[in-house]
């Protein structure tokens, strides 16, 4: 039976950083019968690329009681893993991002097709490292550690103090949906500093990455000593930019705005 | 031998075939009606929600609350809905047709047919409605999800199955086992919607199909909004949908009320939590929804007699008359009172 399977990176939020491929494959999907899926927030920005593209919306997934975030990333990787290859669909699965950054389910459909000789096509997307990173001063020479502020404050992930280190998902106090709380975000935030001012003197400069949303998603940069880094709350999906302690990258400074205004 | 449909309102004009009793259409005619609506079916709200409230059945109050409520705006819009609805599919028309069957079920305490909100009336209404029908009778349906069930177990007679394969029927118990091939149904269109009879297993594996299955089905939404009839419409918009805001009054020296006022034991959402208190409403006999006030604003409305002036109104009820005017503007924002 045919059928095939794309994942399809929309980039971080604005419709400027999809990709041509991206983009044509969206605008080729409206006429074409394939069956896309993804989450609610994917909506706008398709909506913005190819208007009327029906979305198979995926919310469900994290409303379902008794369902934890790998259970339910697993099955749906079966799910569109059967939709096309044993039903015969043209599926694609929408993701913001890159779909090779923090995606869990992205991961397990690819080694699901791995496993099964499934074809895959991928179609990148602007990851938010990129964008985050313009508000620092790094090029990559000296190294990057690349965690989730959940692997620092609660999974005992001790970082290098030689190397800079960028810690994603900063306000995601809990596994669960309420996540998006943005202000209970301090309780991570309260972790993570006690977890770091093991390593790095309190007045160490962090600095907060984040956007600014709607409609411009500029790139955000608020710089606090360690030691008040859980005064204030952030956006789940802000960022934290640690200096390494010496060295090429100790640079603390925050680059200004890249908008060019 | 007579069949009986399901009182579930089918749309247009088409009359039920020779030796077919069509409930829906008796439902649409005899029920579905704002005389019902704002008389009987109002006056037995009221009773049932003080009964509930004196027995503490809090949640039960609140959605009699609420139907008590929307019985006003409902009223004002069912005859024109069910006239559209008698013209053909019109999703507006079924919104305001599904709040007043809603609303009448509260009233009697009916119970429910399977999807949508018709009502399974009491033995008593299924005699006056079949009584020239003669006793020779089964129900003609599809199932459980169009009540056809429910239907001829009330009347104690067989149930003559018409398969509708715009509904995928599964019990909730091979929700998991039967997962795959529901999906494929669903995604290839060969059903529009799914209704789980009987109860789903509890766990994972369940919830997982049950949530793939209705995210596939292109017409869910629609259909657990209305059941069959939700399929039949375009868009299939709900109740608050087809309501808004009253429009704003003319402000003057003198106004008069626009709308009917109550005093009541709460709003719907805390009376269900058992939080009792007294709410004023702004009841609107159009396309509006009821606004919830302070108390003095309902009394300040009932003294707007069209005659005197505000600040002798004030007077009247020994209130400060700079709060009068501030009231008395507020409640002509809400289209609550007008300019005489």
């Amino acid at each position: 039976m045919g059928g095939s399977l794309t994942i399809v990176g929309l980039g971080p939020a604005r419709p400027e950083h999809v990709t041509l491929e991206a983009r044509e494959r969206l605008l080729a999907a409206r006429t074409d019968g394939s069956r896309c899926y993804g989450l609610a927030h994917v909506r706008e920005i398709v909506e913005a690329l190819a208007p009327g593209l029906e979305i198979r919306a995926l919310d469900y997934l994290y409303a379902l009681p008794g369902v934890d975030r790998p259970t339910a990333y697993a099955d749906l990787a079966r799910m569109l893993v059967r939709r096309a290859f044993e039903d015969g669909f043209d599926v694609l699965y929408l993701v913001a991002g890159s779909p090779l950054y923090v995606n869990d389910a992205v991961l397990l459909v690819r080694k699901l097709c791995a496993r099964h000789g499934h074809p895959l096509r991928l179609i990148h997307g602007l990851s938010f490292v990129d964008l985050v990173l313009d508000r620092v001063f790094w090029t990559g020479h000296h190294g990057l550690q690349l965690y989730s502020a959940w692997n620092v404050a609660r999974d005992g992930t001790a970082l290098a103090t030689d190397a800079p280190a960028l810690l994603f998902q900063l306000g995601e106090f809990s596994r669960g949906a309420d996540a998006l709380d943005e202000a209970r975000s301090v309780v991570m935030l309260a972790e993570l500093r006690d977890r770091l001012a093991e390593r790095y003197p309190p007045d160490h400069p962090v600095t907060v990455l984040y956007s600014s949303g709607r409609p411009d998603y500029r790139s955000l940069a608020r710089q606090v000593p360690l030691a008040r880094l859980a005064d204030e709350p952030v956006p789940v999906y802000s960022n934290l930019w640690v200096p390494a302690l010496s060295g090429p990258d100790a640079d603390p400074a925050v680059a200004p705005p890249s908008e060019g205004r | 031998m007579i069949r009986v449909r399901p009182p579930v309102p089918r749309p247009g004009r088409a009359e039920a075939p020779e030796g077919v009793v069509d409930l829906g259409a008796r439902l649409l005619e005899g029920e579905l009606r704002g005389g019902v609506l704002s008389g009987p079916a109002r006056e037995m709200l009221r009773d049932r929600l003080q009964d509930a409230i004196e027995h503490r059945q809090y949640p039960l109050a609140g959605r009699l609350l609420e139907a008590w409520i929307d019985s006003w705006a409902a009223a004002a819009l069912v005859d024109e809905a069910a006239a559209r609805w008698r013209a053909g599919a019109d999703g507006r028309a079924l919104a305001v047709l599904g709040r007043a069957a809603e609303i009448l079920r509260l009233a009697h305490g009916w119970g429910r047919l399977g999807a949508g909100p018709w009502p399974l009336p009491d033995r008593a209404w299924l005699d006056a409605a079949l009584g020239e029908a003669g006793a020779a009778r089964a129900v003609t349906g599809a199932g459980t999800w169009d009540g056809a069930e429910a239907l001829a177990a009330a009347l104690g007679v067989e149930l003559d199955r018409a398969p509708d394969p715009r509904v995928l029927e599964v019990p909730g118990r091979e929700v998991a086992r039967r997962r795959a091939g529901i999906g494929r149904a669903l995604a290839r269109g060969e059903a529009l919607a799914v209704f789980f009879s009987g109860p789903i297993p509890d766990g994972p594996e369940a919830r997982l199909a049950v949530g793939e299955a209705r995210m596939e089905a292109r017409r869910q939404e629609a259909f657990d909004r209305y059941g069959l009839p939700g399929l039949l419409v375009e868009e299939a918009p709900t109740w608050r949908e087809v309501l808004g805001p009253a429009p704003a009054g003319r402000e003057g020296p003198v106004l008069a009320a626009t709308c009917e006022t109550a005093l009541l034991p709460g709003t719907p959402a805390r009376l269900a939590r058992g939080d009792l208190d007294t709410v004023g409403w702004l009841l609107f006999a159009g396309p509006h929804p009821a606004v919830a006030v302070h108390p003095a604003a309902v009394h300040l409305l009932r003294a707007l007699d069209g005659t005197a002036e505000l600040d002798a109104v004030a007077g009247r009820l020994g209130a400060p008359p700079a709060e009068v005017r501030e009231v008395a503007r507020q409640l002509v924002a809400l289209g609550a009172a007008t300019a005489v």
